[in-house]
């Protein structure tokens, strides 16, 4: 299991850079880096973006994101291929149309980056709960998908 | 474009979208609805099954079907009362064991008419099952009744004497003597297959001579008879002007009393 807070840490002092420098670097506070690094807090995926970006690694390096990235990649259409500029566009929209419970579990799982255990005690409910309303809308993704891209 | 792409997407979502991953607490709550109404339909489900499940056992066991599904439009109120109960009513109510209560004092009319019918009945011999204060004897009501409670004084004084009402007990005179009764169901072909001996006291009727009318009170408890209520015997050969009141009307074949 990649530990993002030790990671991020040997890459921050790597480059010489204090917690401050770093958090101004990537428009946070100094409090939320070191939350991080001690694993208080894990960096959200628009987070670990931007620090992969910055030290040149790729986002795989600081967290376990592979299941994820396997879990959505059942969402695209195969067939005609959609570029990142697309997605980026249509996946706003897509939320939109969701119920605002599933778009929040949605957004815990694929842009918070917790697990299904963390969001269900985070909303109150099972985690079998939360694997069922993130299939149902990775299902609902997909065929939003299928549809743009036609 | 793989999964990853995908996922680099959601960083590039603006914060309106995020604003409602953060408000986990209305989020939570939305949930706890859900999981009430769920509850709610499941109890409402549960509800609907039990009673369906206990009027199908009801319904087994037969209890619905000897609900009557309707009465009969010729027996009205005042029917009931001059014929009899009906067919529905259990054992304990048929024949002489109605409650005062329940019987409808006659009209002036009826009570002359039902008082000349009734003397004109042959008196019945010693031992016979006499008729039931309440026999149903109206054909056009009760020609289906399977059977009625009969009973007879074995006091050869008062063994031709015919069952009238029941008497209210501040009309009881004093106690005249103790005999005993044979009482039992009579079927519609007139037979009486098995009958029971009854003790019971006899009392004057307050201001009547024990000729014309005597009451009785069961010392034990027939099928259709209580140990409560005292039953008025009338002597048919007598003037009952005097207890019209306890005169049960015979009905004629026509239906006509």
């Amino acid at each position: 299991m990649t530990d993002t807070g030790e990671i991020l840490r040997a890459l921050r002092l790597g480059r010489g850079m204090t917690q401050e420098q770093l958090a101004e670097r990537l428009f946070v506070s100094r409090e939320l880096v070191s939350k991080w690094e001690l694993g208080q807090r894990r960096p959200d995926i628009r987070a670990l973006s931007a620090i992969a970006g910055l030290f040149g690694v790729e986002i795989e390096d600081l967290a376990d994101t592979e299941a994820l990235a396997g879990e959505l990649s059942a969402c695209l259409p195969p067939e005609r291929p959609l570029s990142a500029a697309q997605l980026r566009a249509l996946l706003g929209p897509f939320l939109a149309t969701v119920s605002e419970r599933d778009r929040a579990v949605f957004l815990r799982r694929y842009y918070f980056l917790e697990d299904a255990a963390a969001i269900g005690a985070l909303f109150g409910i099972k985690e079998n709960h939360v694997r069922s309303i993130l299939a149902r809308t990775r299902k609902k993704l997909k065929a939003y998908l299928k549809g743009a891209s036609t | 474009m793989n999964g990853k792409d995908c996922l680099l997407a959601f960083a590039g979502l603006d914060e309106t979208c995020l604003a409602a991953a953060n408000d986990t607490e209305t989020v939570r709550r939305g949930f706890l609805r859900q999981k009430k109404r769920r509850l709610r339909l499941l109890g409402a489900v549960c509800v609907c099954i039990a009673v369906a499940a206990a009027a199908a056992a009801l319904n087994t066991q037969g209890r619905l079907r000897r609900t009557p599904a309707v009465t009969p439009p010729e027996a009205g109120p005042a029917d009931r009362t001059a014929a009899g109960p009906s067919r529905a009513e259990p054992p304990s109510t048929l024949a002489g064991a109605a409650p005062p209560e329940t019987q409808t004092p006659p009209s002036a009319a009826e009570k002359t008419d039902a008082a000349a019918q009734t003397a004109s009945v042959p008196p019945q011999t010693q031992g016979e099952p006499a008729q039931s204060p309440a026999p149903p004897t109206n054909p056009s009501s009760e020609s289906a009744f399977e059977k009625a409670y009969r009973y007879a004084l074995n006091d050869p004084a008062y063994a031709a004497y015919l069952p009238g009402r029941v008497i209210a007990p501040e009309k009881v005179g004093e106690k005249l003597g103790e005999t005993s009764a044979t009482a039992g169901w009579q079927y519609a072909d007139g037979a009486v297959p098995e009958t029971e001996e009854l003790r019971c006291e006899i009392y004057r009727v307050a201001g009547v001579d024990p000729e014309t009318a005597v009451c009785v009170r069961f010392l034990d408890k027939g099928e259709a008879l209580t140990t409560e209520h005292y039953y008025v015997q009338l002597n048919p050969l007598a003037d009952l002007s005097a207890v019209s009141e306890y005169v049960i009307p015979r009905a004629e074949p026509g239906g006509e009393e």
